[in-house]
């Protein structure tokens, strides 16, 4: 642990010193991820559906800021369609746009969490979203839960249909509601989700020595049992291996985070109890982290260089005893 | 010389400014009432916006029907079931808004004091640098 805390200050004092070169990195980096997302999970336009064109719009991205990023994936997602049927391209469009006011507009900051939900379940990342919703926000969560979920499974709506229907764009976008709205999977998703984040922010709020660890990992393993239930269930087909190694790598994403937002140190807890005229305060102190990094001080020991240091003083001084003679 | 407690605090200042409470400075020059009413206006006008893009996907998903039907449509009774349903939403949305951003008037006012004590701060410095000058006596021969 105590190498994991220096690792975080040397991490952090690198992040510091070097923050210049590494926002832009990772602005790119998020924008290449997402516009890498879309392309994988919607990527019917042929020009846009390269890595070079992901590349170039994700150089772009460094000069947005994150509300323009989304509006212009969500742009990137409606031309997508497009290609494909008008009709269902401005029915998707509309659909953002309800999303934008009557939602959004509101919290405009749910924005990047509704994004992130596509994102995650094609990149076989979703258990890490509803296990950190519990941990950094409240019983709020349920409203980003349905709106992420909601948009990934229409966007697979709408690519599982545009890949066995040969219809008319009015009937296509009639076949796509349809199943979009009679998808139990969907809803079974969200249900499950929606209870992950419950666990984790119950459990989180406790008021337990390591219950941000707990609810953690036991967010984590009902996430993994519950959607393992539903592959039963419904048959889909995901391959076992693949999601298990994601479901892995998610809670070590949402570990790290944790780990470097705020790591307790509960050996040093302390619990206070005082009083004023009004109330009785019953508090419980429990200390961050943190730890002293140690410094290296290296001494040089170079043979060449002290003899020449030493014939150049030898010389210094021969030259004040000429002086001096003179 | 520059003084360091003036510097930081001058930095807080900036950084609520232009990052942290940048929204909450800005509404800070209403009123409550006018702070309320102005959201509740746009809540209205944003309700009303996704209400009309709503009806266009479900016209747009019934698209066969209105066509085979559109002169058998009862448009007086559909009217009136649209309108209800609106005004329904619209008593909500202002319920709704008028609790949410009252809620966030009194949480910015305290975001907003607290930015005021800052500015404060600075002009006691500023203050105390003009006393300062003032008291300045040259000497000389």
């Amino acid at each position: 642990m105590t190498q994991l805390l220096v690792f975080r200050e040397h991490l952090q004092k690198f992040y510091q010193k070097n923050a210049f070169f590494l926002n832009p990195l990772c602005r790119f980096f998020i924008g290449f991820i997402i516009f890498f997302s879309i392309n994988r999970l919607i990527g019917y336009h042929p020009v846009l559906n390269h890595r070079y064109i992901e590349a170039i719009l994700a150089l772009t991205s460094i000069l947005m800021s994150g509300e323009v990023l989304l509006f212009f994936s969500a742009v990137f997602i409606v031309v997508h369609i497009f290609y494909v049927s008008n009709l269902l391209a401005v029915a998707v469009a509309l659909l953002f746009a309800v999303l934008y006011f009557a939602y959004l507009k509101f919290v405009p900051e749910h924005a990047y969490l509704i994004m992130a939900f596509p994102i995650a379940f094609s990149l076989n990342l979703v258990c890490a979203l509803p296990v950190l919703l519990g941990l950094l926000t409240g019983p709020v969560f349920v409203l980003p839960i349905i709106c992420g979920v909601s948009v990934y499974y229409l966007l697979r709506t709408i690519t599982s249909v545009l890949s066995t229907s040969t219809d008319a764009s009015i009937n296509l976008y009639q076949t796509v509601m349809q199943q979009f709205i009679e998808n139990e999977e969907m809803y079974l998703f969200i249900l499950v989700f929606s209870l992950v984040s419950l666990v984790v922010y119950l459990l989180r709020t406790r008021r337990w020595d390591f219950s941000f660890e707990i609810s953690i990992l036991t967010g984590g393993a009902a996430n993994v049992i519950a959607i393992l239930l539903l592959n039963y269930y419904f048959n889909s087909n995901i391959n076992i291996l693949l999601f298990l190694l994601g479901s892995v790598l998610s809670l070590g994403l949402v570990w790290g985070l944790y780990f470097f937002r705020m790591p307790l140190n509960y050996a040093g807890v302390e619990n206070l109890q005082f009083e004023d005229d009004e109330y009785y305060y019953y508090v419980r102190a429990v200390p961050k982290m943190n730890i002293a990094v140690p410094r290296k001080s290296v001494k040089r020991f170079n043979a060449k260089r002290s003899n020449d240091v030493s014939k150049t003083k030898q010389k210094e001084e021969q030259g004040a005893d000429h002086e001096n003679v003179m | 010389m520059v003084n360091e407690e003036k510097v930081r605090i001058m930095a807080q200042i900036a950084l609520d400014e232009t990052k942290y409470h940048k929204k909450e400075i800005r509404g800070g020059e209403y009123d409550k009432s006018d702070y309320v009413r102005s959201h509740v206006i746009s809540a209205i006008w944003n309700v009303t916006i996704s209400y009309i893009f709503i009806l266009c996907l479900i016209a747009l998903y019934y698209a066969d029907y209105i066509f085979l039907n559109v002169a058998r449509l009862a448009y007086e009774r559909l009217g009136f079931i649209l309108l209800g349903i609106y005004t329904i939403f619209i008593i909500l949305t202002i319920l709704m808004s008028y609790l949410f951003y009252s809620k966030k008037y009194i949480r910015n006012r305290k975001i907003l004091e607290e930015y005021y004590e800052k500015l404060e701060q600075l002009d006691r410095f500023y203050e105390q640098g003009r006393e300062d000058a003032d008291n300045d006596t040259i000497t000389g021969i």
